[in-house]
């Protein structure tokens, strides 16, 4: 029996300890991450200082990296976090960091516009379309479909309709070419929809007297919203 | 001269074939597409810049790391079986030993290049996937060179691989340790001093920093590269290097 029993541990002693010290190691880790449940608070960004070390020699890696953990950090620890629960300033910050790092990208208007404004809280919702807003008046060309968006947004989901106007006259003013018609537009329908039909009938009387438009599908849509108010009057 | 160079070029270019190095750089490029590919379905937008930057950074690093660890192990297993007496020993200068391993160590650095742009080309523009790996390879290169000059003038492997990261590391990252040095209440004595000492080392290294940019790729803009300004350093810290590690290796005892 005691032969028997040397056998064993000598040919068997290793496995045993490698299957208890593995067994130890799972235990450990998984009390380790039960302890880790509690949500993180979104920190402030880096410091410029800080953000010139962190993109030493590669800027888009570095970016990108920081892009993916942002939009990922309502993900922790195996829960979604609400977005009621995210801190908008430092949120609107870290945006504002990224969107320097690289001027040309657009995923962090996307993110604004797209994500967090899916949040149940018109407070934070217009601090995003604020964030927006900004970085309009920072570069029209670049980011005007995000102020549209953004427009389409304070109309609609905050019921905000003279903040939705004042972004829409944003859209309208701007001379660049490159924002269409239906961007431009906007300011009408908003018009129609605060009762202001009067404004909207000469405002369209307007574009349509002075030729400066000769899109067929713009001067069709003026056509037909001069038609329609026009019939609501009488 | 030019046969006994290539001669030694291509033994380390075939210790580096019969040391599946290449196959580890084929391996770095499976995981690089793998890691894209898993990136790029976390992405909400500018799938294709994530995806290369991610592609870019990974490779650039892990290849730099590579090389260092191929090159001091190699010039090393030559230290252990007496190959570098051997070497020394026959009637060949010193300097052309020193040349030899470096173009081969270029060589290695090549392929490695090589195989990264056949994935890259994937997702960039193929001129800018060029001007790209034209500049890693001058950017592996200037590694494996300092790397080679350590390992011969150090011998020990853990010394020299400390050494030649943390040279890579002075190289790539001087400009944010230099922004360290300029905050606002760091205007001690000894700051300045020290401010004054890495200002000395930027002027004889090597700005690894402009170098292999990711931007390149997601930008995918070739006119924006300044092919000119990283040719002329390679070529201006390659003379520096090989005359440093030529004059280095003939002082060497052995």
């Amino acid at each position: 029996m005691t032969k028997l029993f040397h056998q064993i541990r000598s040919t068997h002693l290793p496995i045993v300890l490698l299957i208890a010290v593995l067994f130890c190691v799972v235990v450990w880790r998984d009390s380790s991450l039960a302890q880790k449940v509690a949500v993180e608070n979104l920190p402030e960004p880096p410091s410029a200082t800080t953000q010139i070390i962190m993109q030493a020699s590669d800027t888009a890696f570095v970016y990108r990296l920081l892009l993916l953990w942002l939009q990922q950090f309502d993900v922790q620890a195996g829960q979604y976090v609400s977005y009621r629960n995210l801190d908008y300033d430092h949120l609107a910050d870290w945006l504002k960091s990224l969107q320097m790092m690289a001027p040309e990208s657009q995923y962090p208007m996307l993110m604004a516009t797209r994500i967090y404004t899916k949040v149940a809280d018109q407070q934070r919702i217009r601090q995003m379309l604020d964030f927006v807003h900004q970085q309009f008046l920072l570069d029209p060309e670049k980011n005007w479909r995000w102020l549209a968006e953004s427009t389409v947004i304070a109309r609609h989901k905050l019921k905000d309709l003279p903040l939705a106007l004042s972004y829409a006259q944003l859209l309208a003013d701007e001379p660049s070419e490159i924002i269409p018609f239906w961007a431009r537009d906007m300011k009408l329908t908003i018009l129609e929809d605060m009762g202001e039909f009067e404004q909207v009938k000469l405002l369209v009387g307007g574009l349509l007297a002075n030729k400066a438009i000769s899109d067929p599908n713009e001067l069709k849509f003026l056509n037909s919203l001069l038609k329609r108010l026009q019939k609501n009057n009488n | 001269m030019f046969s006994s160079i290539t001669t030694i070029a291509r033994y380390s270019l075939l210790e580096a074939v019969r040391g599946k190095i290449i196959w580890i750089m084929v391996s770095l490029l499976l995981l690089s597409v793998m890691l894209s590919l898993f990136i790029g379905e976390t992405t909400l937008t500018e799938t294709r810049e994530t995806q290369v930057a991610f592609m870019a950074g990974f490779l650039r690093l892990s290849s730099v790391m590579v090389i260092i660890f191929f090159v001091v192990s190699s010039i090393s297993r030559d230290f252990q079986d007496k190959s570098v007496e051997l070497l020394f020993s026959i009637s060949m200068p010193r300097y052309q030993v020193f040349l030899g391993k470096f173009f081969g160590f270029g060589l290695v650095a090549l392929s490695a290049v090589i195989i990264f742009s056949i994935g890259l080309v994937f997702y960039s523009d193929i001129s800018v996937v060029f001007f790209w790996a034209l500049s890693l390879w001058c950017e592996l290169t200037l590694v494996a060179l300092i790397s080679l000059i350590f390992i011969l003038s150090l011998e020990h492997v853990a010394v020299s691989l400390v050494a030649s990261i943390g040279a890579y590391a002075l190289m790539r990252f001087m400009p944010a340790i230099q922004s360290m040095g300029d905050g606002p209440f760091q205007d001690s004595a000894f700051n300045q001093l020290m401010n004054k000492v890495l200002d000395l080392i930027d002027l004889i290294l090597p700005r690894l920093d402009h170098f292999a940019q990711s931007r390149w790729l997601v930008n995918g803009a070739a006119a924006e590269i300044d092919v000119i300004y990283f040719l002329l350093e390679f070529v201006l810290f390659v003379c520096l290097f090989v005359v440093v590690g030529v004059i280095d290796l003939k002082r060497k005892a052995i």
